[in-house]
Protein backbone atom coordinates (compact mmCIF):
# COMPACT_ATOMS: atom_id res chain seq x y z
CA UNK A 1 0.00 0.00 0.00
CA UNK A 2 2.96 2.16 0.50
CA UNK A 3 3.65 2.34 -3.07
CA UNK A 4 0.32 3.76 -4.01
CA UNK A 5 1.23 6.82 -1.72
CA UNK A 6 3.57 7.76 -4.78
CA UNK A 7 0.31 9.08 -6.55
CA UNK A 8 -0.25 12.69 -5.84
CA UNK A 9 -3.91 12.31 -5.77
CA UNK A 10 -3.85 9.42 -4.02
CA UNK A 11 -6.44 8.29 -6.36
CA UNK A 12 -5.51 4.41 -6.38
CA UNK A 13 -7.21 3.94 -3.01
CA UNK A 14 -10.53 4.75 -4.91
CA UNK A 15 -12.58 1.17 -6.24
CA UNK A 16 -13.29 2.80 -8.88
CA UNK A 17 -10.01 4.04 -9.71
CA UNK A 18 -9.09 0.71 -9.77
CA UNK A 19 -12.13 -0.43 -11.93
CA UNK A 20 -10.43 2.09 -14.44
CA UNK A 21 -7.28 0.51 -14.68
CA UNK A 22 -8.80 -2.74 -15.92
CA UNK A 23 -11.21 -1.79 -17.76
CA UNK A 24 -10.15 -1.02 -21.38
CA UNK A 25 -11.44 0.88 -24.11
CA UNK A 26 -10.69 0.94 -27.76
CA UNK A 27 -10.13 3.36 -30.10
CA UNK A 28 -10.50 3.35 -33.77
CA UNK A 29 -8.11 5.75 -36.08
CA UNK A 30 -9.74 7.48 -39.28
CA UNK A 31 -7.87 4.71 -40.83
CA UNK A 32 -9.80 1.95 -39.31
CA UNK A 33 -7.36 1.01 -36.99
CA UNK A 34 -8.41 -0.06 -33.44
CA UNK A 35 -6.19 0.14 -30.50
CA UNK A 36 -7.00 -0.95 -27.07
CA UNK A 37 -6.37 1.10 -24.23
CA UNK A 38 -7.06 0.98 -20.58
CA UNK A 39 -9.60 3.44 -19.47
CA UNK A 40 -7.53 5.26 -16.87
CA UNK A 41 -5.00 6.16 -19.50
CA UNK A 42 -7.43 7.22 -22.40
CA UNK A 43 -9.08 9.54 -19.49
CA UNK A 44 -6.13 11.62 -19.61
CA UNK A 45 -7.80 12.87 -22.74
CA UNK A 46 -10.53 15.07 -21.26
CA UNK A 47 -12.83 14.25 -24.81
CA UNK A 48 -12.25 10.82 -24.54
CA UNK A 49 -13.26 11.14 -20.93
CA UNK A 50 -16.27 12.90 -21.51
CA UNK A 51 -17.44 10.51 -24.13
CA UNK A 52 -16.81 7.37 -21.19
CA UNK A 53 -19.26 10.07 -18.54
CA UNK A 54 -21.63 10.30 -21.23
CA UNK A 55 -22.14 6.13 -21.68
CA UNK A 56 -20.92 7.32 -25.05
CA UNK A 57 -17.81 4.51 -25.33
CA UNK A 58 -20.05 1.24 -24.83
CA UNK A 59 -18.22 -0.04 -27.78
CA UNK A 60 -15.26 1.64 -30.14
CA UNK A 61 -14.75 5.32 -29.32
CA UNK A 62 -14.00 6.45 -33.06
CA UNK A 63 -11.71 9.32 -33.39
CA UNK A 64 -12.25 10.46 -37.25
CA UNK A 65 -10.08 12.89 -37.20
CA UNK A 66 -6.24 11.25 -36.06
CA UNK A 67 -4.91 8.83 -37.88
CA UNK A 68 -3.44 5.22 -36.91
CA UNK A 69 0.03 6.63 -37.03
CA UNK A 70 -0.67 9.75 -34.74
CA UNK A 71 -3.16 7.62 -32.69
CA UNK A 72 -0.16 5.22 -31.96
CA UNK A 73 2.17 7.94 -31.11
CA UNK A 74 -0.60 9.40 -28.71
CA UNK A 75 -1.60 6.19 -26.80
CA UNK A 76 2.09 5.55 -26.56
CA UNK A 77 2.54 9.14 -24.38
CA UNK A 78 -0.99 8.36 -22.42
CA UNK A 79 0.55 4.88 -21.62
CA UNK A 80 2.86 6.39 -19.85
CA UNK A 81 1.80 8.97 -18.05
CA UNK A 82 -0.81 6.59 -16.60
CA UNK A 83 1.64 4.21 -15.42
CA UNK A 84 1.65 3.33 -11.90
CA UNK A 85 4.91 4.55 -10.14
CA UNK A 86 5.93 6.81 -13.08
CA UNK A 87 7.78 9.53 -11.04
CA UNK A 88 7.48 13.17 -12.51
CA UNK A 89 10.92 13.20 -13.59
CA UNK A 90 10.40 10.21 -15.69
CA UNK A 91 7.28 11.58 -17.10
CA UNK A 92 9.25 14.25 -18.39
CA UNK A 93 12.50 12.62 -19.45
CA UNK A 94 9.67 10.13 -21.18
CA UNK A 95 8.11 13.76 -22.58
CA UNK A 96 11.69 15.10 -24.01
CA UNK A 97 12.96 11.99 -25.56
CA UNK A 98 9.07 11.56 -27.46
CA UNK A 99 9.33 14.54 -29.15
CA UNK A 100 12.86 15.33 -29.78
CA UNK A 101 13.10 12.95 -33.00
CA UNK A 102 9.75 13.97 -34.54
CA UNK A 103 9.65 15.50 -37.60
CA UNK A 104 7.72 18.82 -38.11
CA UNK A 105 4.72 17.30 -40.04
CA UNK A 106 4.60 14.69 -37.52
CA UNK A 107 5.31 17.44 -34.59
CA UNK A 108 2.17 19.17 -36.55
CA UNK A 109 0.20 15.56 -36.79
CA UNK A 110 0.33 15.54 -32.82
CA UNK A 111 -0.22 18.85 -31.66
CA UNK A 112 -3.80 18.54 -33.74
CA UNK A 113 -4.69 15.22 -32.10
CA UNK A 114 -3.25 16.43 -28.59
CA UNK A 115 -5.70 19.59 -29.00
CA UNK A 116 -8.49 17.46 -30.63
CA UNK A 117 -8.43 14.99 -27.76
CA UNK A 118 -7.95 17.66 -25.38
CA UNK A 119 -4.44 16.74 -24.19
CA UNK A 120 -3.66 19.52 -22.31
CA UNK A 121 0.30 17.90 -21.38
CA UNK A 122 1.13 16.97 -24.61
CA UNK A 123 -0.63 20.02 -26.51
CA UNK A 124 1.64 22.28 -24.19
CA UNK A 125 4.89 20.03 -24.56
CA UNK A 126 4.43 19.79 -28.61
CA UNK A 127 3.51 23.13 -29.10
CA UNK A 128 6.46 24.62 -27.12
CA UNK A 129 8.91 21.80 -29.25
CA UNK A 130 7.07 23.55 -32.35
CA UNK A 131 7.93 27.21 -31.07
CA UNK A 132 11.15 26.12 -29.99
CA UNK A 133 11.88 24.99 -33.76
CA UNK A 134 10.62 28.35 -34.98
CA UNK A 135 12.70 30.73 -33.42
CA UNK A 136 15.82 32.94 -34.22
CA UNK A 137 14.83 32.08 -37.90
CA UNK A 138 14.46 34.39 -41.06
CA UNK A 139 10.72 34.20 -42.35
CA UNK A 140 11.86 32.78 -45.82
CA UNK A 141 13.27 30.02 -43.39
CA UNK A 142 10.53 29.62 -42.15
CA UNK A 143 8.33 29.70 -45.22
CA UNK A 144 10.53 27.03 -46.67
CA UNK A 145 10.93 24.21 -43.36
CA UNK A 146 6.97 24.46 -43.26
CA UNK A 147 5.95 24.54 -46.84
CA UNK A 148 3.65 28.09 -46.38
CA UNK A 149 3.32 30.47 -49.67
CA UNK A 150 3.90 33.37 -49.48
CA UNK A 151 0.15 35.20 -50.01
CA UNK A 152 1.14 38.76 -49.53
CA UNK A 153 1.46 40.58 -53.03
CA UNK A 154 5.10 42.63 -53.10
CA UNK A 155 3.17 45.80 -52.47
CA UNK A 156 1.71 44.32 -49.39
CA UNK A 157 5.23 43.02 -48.04
CA UNK A 158 6.80 46.00 -48.58
CA UNK A 159 3.93 47.88 -46.79
CA UNK A 160 3.70 45.76 -43.76
CA UNK A 161 7.66 45.62 -43.60
CA UNK A 162 7.01 49.65 -42.83
CA UNK A 163 4.72 49.50 -40.31
CA UNK A 164 6.43 46.92 -38.49
CA UNK A 165 8.89 50.40 -38.21
CA UNK A 166 6.11 52.18 -37.25
CA UNK A 167 4.56 50.36 -34.49
CA UNK A 168 6.73 48.10 -31.88
CA UNK A 169 5.69 45.93 -29.43
CA UNK A 170 5.81 46.81 -25.77
CA UNK A 171 5.31 50.37 -24.20
CA UNK A 172 7.85 52.52 -22.56
CA UNK A 173 8.04 53.91 -19.24
CA UNK A 174 8.34 57.13 -18.53
CA UNK A 175 11.01 57.46 -16.19
CA UNK A 176 12.96 60.02 -18.41
CA UNK A 177 11.10 63.57 -17.40
CA UNK B 1 -7.34 -11.84 -18.73
CA UNK B 2 -8.62 -14.25 -21.63
CA UNK B 3 -11.49 -11.74 -22.95
CA UNK B 4 -8.78 -8.38 -22.71
CA UNK B 5 -6.13 -10.09 -24.76
CA UNK B 6 -8.92 -10.56 -27.48
CA UNK B 7 -9.83 -7.32 -27.36
CA UNK B 8 -6.17 -6.49 -28.14
CA UNK B 9 -5.74 -6.16 -31.93
CA UNK B 10 -2.57 -4.30 -31.16
CA UNK B 11 -0.43 -3.54 -28.45
CA UNK B 12 1.47 -0.06 -28.78
CA UNK B 13 4.62 -0.09 -26.46
CA UNK B 14 6.77 2.48 -25.23
CA UNK B 15 9.43 2.92 -27.61
CA UNK B 16 7.56 1.32 -30.84
CA UNK B 17 8.57 2.64 -34.28
CA UNK B 18 5.58 3.80 -35.97
CA UNK B 19 5.73 4.93 -39.73
CA UNK B 20 4.68 8.47 -40.49
CA UNK B 21 1.15 8.92 -42.29
CA UNK B 22 1.83 9.86 -45.52
CA UNK B 23 -1.03 10.81 -47.97
CA UNK B 24 -0.04 10.77 -51.21
CA UNK B 25 2.96 8.19 -51.78
CA UNK B 26 5.05 9.77 -54.26
CA UNK B 27 8.30 8.87 -52.67
CA UNK B 28 10.86 10.69 -50.22
CA UNK B 29 10.30 13.90 -49.74
CA UNK B 30 7.86 15.35 -51.62
CA UNK B 31 5.31 13.38 -49.40
CA UNK B 32 6.62 15.13 -46.72
CA UNK B 33 5.76 18.39 -48.12
CA UNK B 34 2.30 16.65 -49.42
CA UNK B 35 1.90 16.10 -45.83
CA UNK B 36 3.06 19.28 -44.19
CA UNK B 37 0.64 21.06 -46.84
CA UNK B 38 -2.12 18.99 -45.53
CA UNK B 39 -1.69 19.73 -42.07
CA UNK B 40 -0.71 23.37 -42.15
CA UNK B 41 -4.37 23.41 -43.73
CA UNK B 42 -5.50 21.94 -40.92
CA UNK B 43 -4.12 24.14 -38.39
CA UNK B 44 -6.83 26.63 -37.23
CA UNK B 45 -6.21 29.94 -35.74
CA UNK B 46 -6.80 28.83 -32.06
CA UNK B 47 -4.13 26.20 -32.31
CA UNK B 48 -1.47 28.40 -33.95
CA UNK B 49 -2.82 31.51 -31.51
CA UNK B 50 -1.15 28.43 -29.06
CA UNK B 51 2.62 28.47 -30.70
CA UNK B 52 2.60 32.09 -31.79
CA UNK B 53 2.06 33.55 -28.28
CA UNK B 54 4.24 35.18 -25.87
CA UNK B 55 4.58 32.16 -23.64
CA UNK B 56 6.10 30.17 -26.37
CA UNK B 57 7.86 32.94 -28.31
CA UNK B 58 9.36 35.20 -25.84
CA UNK B 59 11.15 37.35 -28.07
CA UNK B 60 9.63 39.95 -29.78
CA UNK B 61 11.63 40.13 -32.89
CA UNK B 62 11.05 36.07 -33.85
CA UNK B 63 7.38 36.78 -33.34
CA UNK B 64 7.75 39.85 -35.64
CA UNK B 65 9.23 37.58 -37.75
CA UNK B 66 6.90 34.71 -37.77
CA UNK B 67 3.82 37.51 -38.55
CA UNK B 68 5.55 38.08 -42.10
CA UNK B 69 5.27 34.30 -42.87
CA UNK B 70 1.82 34.70 -44.66
CA UNK B 71 -1.65 36.25 -43.63
CA UNK B 72 -2.68 33.98 -41.13
CA UNK B 73 0.02 34.20 -39.42
CA UNK B 74 -0.05 38.07 -39.21
CA UNK B 75 -3.64 38.32 -38.00
CA UNK B 76 -3.02 35.62 -35.98
CA UNK B 77 -0.41 37.20 -34.26
CA UNK B 78 -1.77 40.00 -34.13
CA UNK B 79 -4.80 38.98 -31.69
CA UNK B 80 -2.41 38.27 -29.43
CA UNK B 81 -0.29 41.32 -28.89
CA UNK B 82 -1.13 43.62 -25.95
CA UNK B 83 1.19 46.31 -26.21
CA UNK B 84 2.00 48.11 -28.63
CA UNK B 85 4.20 51.67 -28.94
CA UNK B 86 3.71 53.67 -32.21
CA UNK B 87 5.95 55.95 -33.84
CA UNK B 88 4.21 57.24 -36.92
CA UNK B 89 -0.23 57.70 -35.98
CA UNK B 90 -0.94 58.86 -40.10
CA UNK B 91 -0.80 55.09 -41.36
CA UNK B 92 -2.54 53.85 -37.94
CA UNK B 93 -5.94 53.09 -39.84
CA UNK B 94 -3.65 50.85 -41.93
CA UNK B 95 -2.32 48.87 -38.93
CA UNK B 96 -4.02 49.28 -35.93
CA UNK B 97 -7.04 46.81 -36.69
CA UNK B 98 -4.51 44.06 -36.58
CA UNK B 99 -4.57 44.68 -32.81
CA UNK B 100 -7.85 44.49 -31.64
CA UNK B 101 -6.75 43.38 -27.86
CA UNK B 102 -4.13 45.66 -27.51
CA UNK B 103 -3.76 46.22 -23.32
CA UNK B 104 -1.11 48.97 -23.98
CA UNK B 105 -0.68 51.71 -26.14
CA UNK B 106 2.36 54.20 -25.95
CA UNK B 107 1.76 57.01 -29.00
CA UNK B 108 4.23 59.80 -28.51
CA UNK B 109 3.55 61.53 -31.76
CA UNK B 110 0.81 63.98 -32.46
CA UNK B 111 -2.90 62.24 -32.71
CA UNK B 112 -5.65 64.32 -34.25
CA UNK B 113 -9.18 63.89 -32.56
CA UNK B 114 -10.16 61.49 -35.23
CA UNK B 115 -7.52 59.46 -35.12
CA UNK B 116 -8.24 58.90 -31.01
CA UNK B 117 -11.77 58.54 -31.78
CA UNK B 118 -10.09 55.25 -34.37
CA UNK B 119 -8.20 53.98 -31.63
CA UNK B 120 -10.51 53.93 -29.28
CA UNK B 121 -13.29 52.18 -31.72
CA UNK B 122 -10.34 49.52 -32.39
CA UNK B 123 -8.94 48.84 -29.16
CA UNK B 124 -12.08 49.01 -26.69
CA UNK B 125 -10.17 46.91 -24.17
CA UNK B 126 -6.83 49.34 -23.72
CA UNK B 127 -6.51 50.01 -19.92
CA UNK B 128 -3.19 51.92 -20.29
CA UNK B 129 -2.44 54.90 -22.55
CA UNK B 130 0.02 56.17 -22.94
CA UNK B 131 0.40 59.91 -24.84
CA UNK B 132 3.09 61.30 -23.66
CA UNK B 133 3.84 63.92 -26.52
CA UNK B 134 7.62 63.97 -27.97
CA UNK B 135 8.55 67.24 -30.61
CA UNK B 136 9.95 66.01 -33.24
CA UNK B 137 13.36 67.31 -33.58
CA UNK B 138 14.69 69.85 -31.54
CA UNK B 139 12.72 71.27 -28.13
CA UNK B 140 13.70 75.06 -29.60
CA UNK B 141 10.44 76.35 -30.47
CA UNK B 142 6.93 75.83 -29.20
CA UNK B 143 5.79 74.74 -32.37
CA UNK B 144 2.02 73.44 -31.91
CA UNK B 145 1.10 70.70 -34.12
CA UNK B 146 -1.89 71.80 -35.66
CA UNK B 147 -3.70 68.63 -35.40
CA UNK B 148 -3.27 67.16 -32.05
CA UNK B 149 -6.36 66.01 -30.29
CA UNK B 150 -8.21 68.41 -27.45
CA UNK B 151 -11.21 67.95 -24.99
CA UNK B 152 -12.91 66.27 -28.00
CA UNK B 153 -10.61 63.36 -28.11
CA UNK B 154 -9.64 63.48 -24.35
CA UNK B 155 -14.37 62.49 -24.00
CA UNK B 156 -13.72 59.95 -26.57
CA UNK B 157 -11.33 58.12 -24.52
CA UNK B 158 -13.07 58.15 -21.36
CA UNK B 159 -16.11 57.01 -22.92
CA UNK B 160 -14.97 54.66 -24.98
CA UNK B 161 -12.39 52.95 -23.19
CA UNK B 162 -14.02 51.36 -20.20
CA UNK B 163 -11.17 49.99 -18.35
CA UNK B 164 -8.68 52.69 -18.17
CA UNK B 165 -6.61 52.77 -15.58
CA UNK B 166 -3.74 54.87 -16.48
CA UNK B 167 -3.53 57.63 -18.78
CA UNK B 168 -0.75 59.77 -19.53
CA UNK B 169 -1.22 63.53 -21.33
CA UNK B 170 2.05 65.12 -20.60
CA UNK B 171 2.41 68.44 -23.06
CA UNK B 172 -0.85 67.50 -25.10
CA UNK B 173 -1.66 71.47 -25.01
CA UNK B 174 -5.18 70.66 -26.16
CA UNK B 175 -5.94 69.22 -23.28
CA UNK B 176 -8.08 71.82 -20.56
CA UNK B 177 -10.05 71.31 -17.47
CA UNK B 178 -13.33 69.97 -19.84
CA UNK B 179 -11.34 67.01 -21.00
CA UNK B 180 -10.08 66.07 -17.60
CA UNK B 181 -13.82 66.44 -16.54
CA UNK B 182 -15.23 64.12 -18.65
CA UNK B 183 -12.29 61.18 -17.15
CA UNK B 184 -13.51 62.15 -13.96
CA UNK B 185 -17.18 60.94 -15.03
CA UNK B 186 -16.76 57.91 -17.19
CA UNK B 187 -13.18 56.79 -16.07
CA UNK B 188 -14.12 55.32 -12.78
CA UNK B 189 -11.55 52.68 -12.66
CA UNK B 190 -8.75 54.96 -13.39
CA UNK B 191 -5.77 54.82 -10.81
CA UNK B 192 -2.65 56.91 -12.56
CA UNK B 193 -3.37 60.33 -14.17
CA UNK B 194 -1.18 62.30 -15.43
CA UNK B 195 -1.34 65.63 -16.31
CA UNK B 196 2.26 67.33 -16.48
CA UNK B 197 2.50 70.57 -18.96
CA UNK B 198 -1.15 70.49 -19.66
CA UNK B 199 -1.09 74.00 -19.77
CA UNK B 200 -4.63 74.72 -20.36
CA UNK B 201 -5.59 72.61 -16.81
CA UNK B 202 -6.28 74.56 -14.17
CA UNK B 203 -6.83 74.05 -10.51
CA UNK B 204 -11.09 74.12 -11.75
CA UNK B 205 -9.79 70.50 -13.06
CA UNK B 206 -9.05 69.10 -9.40
CA UNK B 207 -12.79 68.91 -7.94
CA UNK B 208 -13.60 66.63 -11.25
CA UNK B 209 -10.04 64.38 -10.26
CA UNK B 210 -11.51 64.54 -6.74
CA UNK B 211 -14.39 62.50 -8.16
CA UNK B 212 -12.05 59.60 -9.03
CA UNK B 213 -11.90 57.29 -6.14
CA UNK B 214 -9.20 54.88 -6.94
CA UNK B 215 -7.05 56.87 -8.11
CA UNK B 216 -3.29 56.25 -6.64
CA UNK B 217 -1.32 58.44 -8.68
CA UNK B 218 -1.51 61.70 -10.07
CA UNK B 219 1.06 64.15 -11.48
CA UNK B 220 0.34 67.92 -12.03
Amino acid sequence: MARKNRNPVGKNVDPEAQKKKTRTLTLKSSDGQEFSISESAAVLSIAIENMVEDDCAGGVIPLPLVDGGTLARVITYLNKHAEDGASDEEKRKFDEEFVSGMEMGVLFDVVLAANYLDIRGLLREVRRRIADRMKNKSVEWVRKTFHIESDFTPEEEEQMKKEFAWAWEGVDSDVDD
Amino acid sequence: MGSRGKMIRRIVAAGEKIRTKTLIIVGGKSCEKEHLLYVMERLGDDLLSLILNKIEIDDPNDRNSLAQVCKQWLRVEGLQRSSLRVFETNFLPNFLPRFPNLVKLHVSAAISNSLIQFVVNTCPRIQVLNLNYRQKGDFAGENVETDDFDDEGLREIAEGCCDLEAIVLRRRVGIGNRGVASLGEFSRNLRNLDLRWCRKVSDEALESIGGLNHLEGLDL
